[in-house]
């Protein structure tokens, strides 16, 4: 422990060079500005950063590439509340309580407990990866294809659930996620589905190109409408900072998501966008009034912005103790140390501490100067809101099909993107959850190749799935988590009963 | 017949039998699917016709919940033209889409702001291609020269070659 602890403060004696700070600091300012942009995202905003480092020595390289990752974390969010425009899987949950409470003219308090639960959480995160990275890359080894087959059908029964009055409609949207992701190449095998001929579908839809059209596209049409109609609310003053009030509200939020974030960051696959609709689920089942979510509850941006910080902290686990790179963007920076000659994996931790306790120290740093940087900004992000409607959704269509294409070059994949816009003001009109189409087409391929190993490994017999503890535990957690709304209104004597309400 | 019409076009229930109109193509398309050499009881089609299994379940238990409680006194033909007129600033997006290439992302992105903006109610043309300038050459500014990413060109107005600074600046930045 002494030992760990004296190694940390190394980590930090180097990170706290003048130099270091510069770069942690350029880090993260391009970071949240990459991140605001839709279409990057935190794989693709380091791997935009690699012609810069390596001009670096490996320490600085590190530091930056640590500082612009937490940089996308908060700027993916900014455009979530501010635009319901999410960059990244893990800023979509900001869409839902965040981009409301902007809407209602507090902004600036969304904003703001973003950035303090991103610090919070990445303060349990840094700690969690000192003291905690070994055993649990040792328990995350334990995790095998039924066990994550149920941890993704915990992940989607809890957001369905959750997500809509109606719980058909929520696991319908839920469905159409699952064959939005089946299109394509078979990862197991390499046949192609649902292609229909088409090469450019090889790949499957583009992810982007359903988050976008869902959330942003469909945001413009509904707001064209009412501003057709005049009903579209005059322009808020917008309360810029917090009150402590708040802050005490979402402290239990962010702790929880810190700390289910960094726990779920560790699995490899897992990622910091399940992480923050695990934690957004997990809140709102914890909440007195669990029907006011999705109307601007700050708790639902505290617990998923801590949770996400927290996991892309937690994916350095495996990345550093195992060399597996636990997300895309531990992938790319796995690939950057490659290039820079370091070694990740088990012997890193002997053989090269000063890089590894450089990171950690430089992820700490790199929520600090977040919140030093984007907490005197958000006075300027807030302006954003006070442009006309009429100048601000041509914008947010213009960012939306500009980033899809810039993903692949397809004009093919701003199709969808504009046929999903269409799907989802439909949705949206008629009550339909938007989240669950998202989780769906995450988890679909992860959740099929489990499946499909979880089978082999049984021979088909799904039974033998019940023998295994992990296994057990998820699916109660699914079982509890598919009917507390239910149970729930039961207990409370509430009116609204979920599966009755659509009339 | 209108009444059977009501029942699957009316509301939420259009939605749910598009969703199952979807729904039985992408369960029949299993059938085209063609299982690997050595794949055992699970291959490719397994788990499409589990996500079909069950999302026809819940078309099922949608349709059995809802009833006919809903549709009487609907004009369905009324509504759906107001849903198009709704849908208008789509329709100016996919006229984007489609010049986005043909005229380069200067001129489509020139054309769609000022457009979408006196659609949304901008006072005047003069005011709507004024922020629609600036909006455009703003957002170039951060596609091709912050991030250098590769926008289209045009191939009917070609933008590129009449400014050649354009190129010049991105030279510029790419050293």
């Amino acid at each position: 422990m002494t030992n760990t602890w004296d190694l940390l403060l190394q980590g930090f004696a180097v990170a706290f060079q003048t130099k270091y700070i510069i770069y942690a600091v350029t880090g993260c300012f391009l970071g949240t500005v990459i991140g605001v942009l839709p279409g990057v995202g935190s794989a693709g905003a380091l791997a935009m950063m690699l012609p810069i480092i390596f001009k670096l020595d490996p320490t600085g390289a590190v530091m930056m590439l640590a500082a612009t990752y937490t940089g996308v974390m908060y700027g993916g969010s900014t455009a979530s509340i501010l635009l319901r425009v999410p960059g990244d899987t893990s800023a979509v949950v900001a869409c839902l309580d965040g981009h409301e409470m902007a809407r209602q003219g507090r902004a600036g308090p969304a904003l703001c407990i973003a950035a303090i639960g991103s610090y919070i959480a990445g303060t349990i995160a840094v700690v969690g990866l000192m003291l905690l990275a070994p055993p649990l890359a040792e328990l995350a080894l334990q995790f095998t294809a039924p066990e994550y087959l149920m941890l993704y059908v915990f992940g989607l029964t809890a957001v369905a659930s959750f997500a809509s009055d109606s719980l058909i409609k929520a696991l319908m949207a839920m469905c159409l996620g699952l064959m939005i992701a089946t299109v394509g190449e078979d990862i197991m095998t390499g046949i192609r589905r649902y292609t229909f001929g088409h090469e450019a579908l090889w790949d499957g839809i583009a992810f982007l190109a359903v988050t976008l059209g869902l959330f942003a596209v469909s945001e413009v049409l509904v707001n064209a409408k009412k501003l057709k109609e005049d009903s579209l609310g005059k322009v808020l003053e917008h309360r810029i900072y917090i009150k402590l009030s708040e802050v005490k509200e979402s402290m239990g939020a962010i702790f929880r998501g810190g700390t289910i974030g960094f726990l779920i960051g560790v699995l490899p696959g897992a990622g910091a966008g399940i992480a923050s609709f695990v934690s957004y689920s997990i809140e709102r089942q914890m909440h007195e009034t669990p029907e006011k979510f999705g109307t601007g509850v700050i708790q639902g941006v505290a617990g998923p912005e801590s949770a996400n910080n927290a996991a892309s902290a937690g994916s350095f686990v495996p990345m550093l103790a195992l060399g597996v790179p636990g997300s895309a963007t531990t992938a790319v920076m796995l690939g950057a140390f490659l290039i820079l000659e370091i070694d990740a994996g088990p012997m890193l931790f002997q053989e090269r501490p000063d890089i590894v306790w450089s990171l950690i120290a430089a992820l700490y740093i790199g929520n600090v100067i977040l919140l030093i940087l984007n907490l005197p900004m958000i006075g300027v992000f807030v302006q954003i809101l006070k442009l006309p409607m009429r100048l601000l959704l041509p914008l947010i269509i213009v960012i939306s099909i500009t980033g899809v294409y810039l993903s692949d070059g397809l004009v093919w994949s701003i199709s969808f993107l504009l046929l999903f816009g269409c799907v989802g003001y439909y949705m949206r009109v008629y009550g339909f959850p938007l989240a669950p189409v998202i989780l769906g087409r995450v988890l679909g391929l992860k959740m099929e190749l489990s499946y499909r190993q979880s089978m082999v490994m049984t021979q088909g017999d799904i039974w033998l799935l019940l023998e295994r503890p992990i296994v057990i535990i998820f699916l109660i957690l699914s079982i509890v988590s598919l009917f507390l709304p239910q149970i729930l209104a039961r207990i409370t004597g509430a009116r609204k009963v979920v599966l009755d309400d659509d009339d | 017949m209108s009444k059977v019409l009501a029942f699957f076009m009316v509301g939420d229930r259009f939605l749910v039998t598009i969703f199952s109109i979807l729904l039985s193509v992408y369960g029949l398309e299993t059938l085209n699917i063609h299982q690997a050499a050595g794949e055992g009881m699970v291959h490719s089609a397994s788990f499409p016709r589990v996500i079909t299994g069950f999302g026809l379940l819940l078309v099922v238990l949608f349709f059995i919940q809802r009833g006919t409680k809903d549709l009487e006194g609907l004009d369905i033909k009324a509504k759906i033209a107001e849903e198009m007129v709704d849908l208008m600033p789509l329709w100016l997006a996919v006229v984007y889409v489609a010049c986005f290439e043909y005229l380069g992302f200067l001129t489509a992105t020139f054309l769609y702001v000022t457009v979408t903006m006196k659609y949304l109610g901008q006072k005047t043309w003069q005011g709507s291609a004024g922020f629609g300038f600036g909006l455009t050459v703003t957002l170039f500014s951060v596609f091709y020269y912050g991030l250098l990413g590769e926008l289209p060109r045009g191939e009917l107005i070609k933008l590129h070659e009449w400014l050649p600074f354009l190129e010049d600046i991105r030279s510029a930045i790419t050293g």
